[in-house]
């Protein structure tokens, strides 16, 4: 199996049962790659557990200092006006 | 403010939208700063989106269908005939194939939740979750076959169903339809659906 089909290091839920759960997912699972998150930070997996995970994706990206919570929240303020604009439009 | 630190404690009751935008955020400031590359978030989506598949299942079974001994080692042991193919399950992750025959049918459910052999079959359909599915195909799998999937087995065939759970998962090994005897094991690989490797379908002749 070439690197690319590869499973990645962190097991997902059976299901995606939105597309934000899948993203959710692939962010942790790539921070896994990259050893800056621990496989074993994350519990059993499951499409709602999928909420904790990106709770422990943000509480580590703050932890380590990655991401400060004035960046978190101007990120996200950006992409609530980004939605607003969208639903203008 | 938008995102204070409170949705940290309290995971479960962020609203919907919230998570999305969050997830969103995520995204774009581990892109910024640099800890993930955009190929390595597009490469595992698209692991799950479109690599996986159920082809990786049919290349499977197609090999099942033209060598006997490669067969008779995924029956004995699925992950590691599987592994032969550079098909590697998840980690704890065991899987084990049932044969179709001309006595019996397989059809493979997760009565517990919704365990499905990712590694070889992809994504899994959004009803093998259902809990109507769940129910009905324990209790009455011929009908079920029938009714929700229009797969008649005949009465002298019997129908087997196989409960998957996390350590193990099951996958069926459809029958080898008839006419295609000349046909290449890509060829055949092409022949075999999802639906016919969870066992609620039928391989269609050529």
């Amino acid at each position: 199996m070439s690197a690319s089909s590869a499973p990645s290091p962190l097991a997902p839920p059976a299901t995606f049962e939105a597309p934000w759960q899948l993203r959710a997912y692939v962010i942790a699972a790539a921070l896994v790659e990259q050893d800056i998150l621990d496989p074993s930070a994350f519990g059993e997996a499951g499409a709602e557990a999928l909420r904790s995970w990106l709770t422990t994706v943000q509480q580590t990206l703050l932890a380590q200092g990655h991401v400060s919570i004035e960046e978190l929240d101007a990120e996200i303020a950006r992409q609530v006006a980004a939605a607003a604009a969208r639903d203008i439009h | 403010m938008v995102a204070d630190s409170e949705p940290l404690d309290r995971p479960y009751l962020v609203p919907e939208e919230e998570v999305v935008l969050r997830v969103k955020a995520l995204e774009a400031l581990v892109l910024e700063k640099g800890l993930v590359s955009s190929d390595a978030l597009d490469r595992i989506a698209a692991h799950y989106e479109d690599e996986v598949g159920p082809r990786h299942g049919a290349r499977v079974v197609a090999r099942a269908w033209v060598d006997p001994e490669f067969k008779q080692r995924l029956l004995d042991d699925a992950t590691a005939a599987c592994e032969e193919l550079g098909v590697q399950g998840l980690r704890g992750e065991h899987l084990r194939a049932v044969e179709n025959t001309s006595d019996v049918h397989n059809v493979v459910v997760c009565t517990l939740c919704s365990c499905y052999p990712w590694s070889v079959l992809g994504l899994p359909p959004s009803w093998y979750k259902s809990p109507e599915y769940r129910a009905k195909v324990v209790l009455e799998p011929r009908k079920t076959l029938a009714d929700d999937f229009g797969l008649t087995v005949p009465d002298e065939v019997s129908v087997r169903v196989w409960d998957s759970n996390s350590e193990l998962r099951y996958f069926v090994v459809p029958e080898r339809p008839e006419h295609a005897e000349d046909m290449s094991e890509d060829q055949l690989a092409e022949l075999v659906t999802r639906e016919s490797m969870i066992g609620v379908g039928a391989v269609a002749a050529p």
